[in-house]
């Protein structure tokens, strides 16, 4: 199904930029979780009060629930957790497929027995494995960063469904980006389509969270189908969100793999 | 089917009188297939149908028997390739690169990359970034030929080579070609083909101009020699000889030899020349004498 010496090659020229995210996220989750106490969430939220209501939304800190669980999903999930894996995720999808096509290094992979299907299926299991990884070490980095600061004040299981429902956002995003680098001849236009779809719908993410007249923008972004609020609450409306965004996400791989086999490479 | 390479009848539009079209030959087993024609004539074109990058607009080619969009992985399994435009993984040393390559094929013994690298005089070790062009050159040959194929398609092989290892790369070529592979060699110079070539297709503006007989083409090959004399006298008495000479001034001659060179050489010599050049003929001063004039 996939080529084992691509994936760990692929592992080898991709690691110091997982590193290098995932790092940034460690010191994002634990500094996170160490702001929350429990005891001043009324200073807190005096503090809140204090700032314009919209700007706050727009970035996701919102707060309906002061429990530690309900600090994360809106101080982890509400902005970096939805941004930066964004960066990697271009990035990768760029790197893995259109970038070598166009520089030419693609003709070590497919000019080998190796089908096409094979090659781009295993470049698809590195992009999304990855990003699983990320989120799976982001789960357990929140549990022991929680344990050690707060035992027993978070919800496991509801922040273990955080960090999945955003993981299936991320698959859906990283199959749009893996779909136009898939399609496009040139890097610079993957990552425009790319990049610029995954930003735009971030845009639409934030200007739906102001609420009012804007609200209308949380029907046209993917990221509404990751409704952190519905997740902690246990409500079927989260999960069913991230059963679309996962769907979604297959469907994007699985396109950008056939437009690869079907196109022309000019390498 | 004729061949090892059979091409039928390709064609590529993109547009501006640019691709190939119409394009068919067969490449023998056992064969050396010399694919000439000047840059942007559609060469790499034509070589990325065969190894099954480029879908055709219209037409098929198949390398032993197996269709080479359809069953590329298949084929792929006996062929070694060198790109024209040879891009490397730049961060790998070569060694590792090579190793990577072996792997993707699911290939096991390094045996003959070693021993390639060593008649080309690679450092395997060096990382690929920091090699001048003519090293890349060398990683990407012993990558072509290192797990032994039947089939090797080489577009502009020696591009970036010194002397030295184009002579090197030539043996290695004959010594292949002795053991039964088939090859297809694209250049756009016939020095670099007519050594080991049996027969020469000539790509001319995406169209397939003509396949000769590399012997055939070989005697037609007119070569310029400027001729440098002692004395003027020298130079007259030869311009009054049997070959068919051009006064450059009173000490230099140009002359046009057809066919052995030999004889040329030695009534060179015995008429008191002391400098010989070669002038080479490109290949559209080829065309113009292999097609009389109008270089259809």
């Amino acid at each position: 199904m996939i080529s084992y010496p691509l994936l760990l090659q692929d592992i080898r020229a991709g690691w110091k930029l997982w590193i290098g995210f995932t790092a940034i996220l460690t010191v994002y989750v634990v500094l996170i979780t160490g702001m929350y106490d429990p005891d001043i969430t009324e200073t807190m939220e005096a503090l809140l009060d204090s700032l314009p209501a919209e700007m706050l939304a727009a970035f996701g800190f919102t707060m309906e629930d002061t429990s530690l669980t309900g600090f994360l999903s809106s101080y982890l999930f509400g902005f970096l957790l939805l941004v930066l894996p964004m960066l990697y995720e271009v990035w990768t999808a760029e790197r893995l497929v259109v970038s070598m096509v166009e520089r030419g290094s693609m003709v070590y992979l497919v000019g080998t027995p190796n089908t096409r299907g094979r090659i781009i299926r295993t470049q698809g299991v590195f992009l999304a494995g990855s990003i699983a990884a990320l989120f799976l070490y982001v789960g357990i980095l929140g549990i022991a960063a929680a344990a050690c600061l707060f035992p027993g004040k978070l919800d496991i299981p509801r922040f273990a469904g955080l960090c999945l429902g955003a993981f299936c956002l991320h698959l859906f995003l990283s199959g749009l980006s893996f779909l136009f680098s898939c399609a496009c001849g040139e890097g610079k236009r993957a990552l425009a389509y790319g990049g610029g779809l995954a930003l735009l719908f971030y845009l639409f993410h934030m200007l739906g969270n102001m609420g009012g007249s804007l609200e209308f923008f949380q029907y046209i972004t993917p990221f509404s189908l990751f409704d952190s609020q519905a997740i902690i609450r246990g409500e079927m409306y989260g999960y069913a969100g991230m059963g679309i965004l996962a769907a979604a996400g297959f469907a994007a791989y699985a396109a950008g793999m056939i437009l690869f086999r079907k196109r022309d490479l000019s390498i | 089917m004729m061949g090892m390479i059979d091409v039928f009848h390709i064609t590529k539009d993109y547009g501006c009188q640019r691709g190939i079209f119409d394009v068919s030959f067969y490449v023998e087993e056992g064969e050396v297939f010399g694919f000439l024609g000047p840059n942007g004539a559609g060469k790499t074109t034509m070589i990325r149908h065969l190894m099954g990058f480029v879908r055709a607009d219209m037409g098929e080619c198949f390398i032993n028997g197996k269709n080479c969009w359809d069953e590329a992985s298949l084929i792929q399994k006996k062929l070694g390739y060198l790109p024209g435009e040879l891009t490397l993984l730049e961060y790998m040393t070569a060694w590792d690169f090579l190793k990577f390559a072996a792997q993707m094929r699911g290939q096991k013994s390094m045996r003959r990359a070693e021993g390639l690298a060593e008649r080309f005089e690679l450092d395997v070790s060096q990382k690929i970034r920091r090699m001048s062009k003519g090293t890349k050159q060398k990683v990407g040959l012993v990558c072509a030929f290192m797990h032994n194929p039947d089939v090797l398609i080489l577009d502009e092989p020696t591009s970036g080579l010194d002397p030295l290892m184009q002579g090197r790369f030539v043996e290695l070529l004959l010594e292949e070609k002795d053991m039964g592979k088939t090859i297809f060699l694209s250049s756009h110079m016939l020095d670099e083909i007519e050594k080991t070539a049996d027969r020469i297709g000539i790509l001319r503006e995406g169209r397939l101009a003509a396949v000769e007989d590399a012997a055939k083409l070989r005697s037609s090959y007119q070569k310029t020699y400027l001729l440098t004399f002692e004395h003027p006298a020298a130079a007259n008495a030869f311009q009054k000889g049997v070959y068919a000479c051009t006064r450059i001034d009173a000490l230099h001659l140009s002359a046009r030899v057809q066919g052995s060179v030999s004889e040329f050489l030695q009534a060179a010599g015995q008429a008191g020349a002391s400098a010989i050049d070669v002038k080479t003929e490109s290949l559209e001063e080829l065309f113009m004498h292999y097609y009389g004039g109008t270089g259809q």
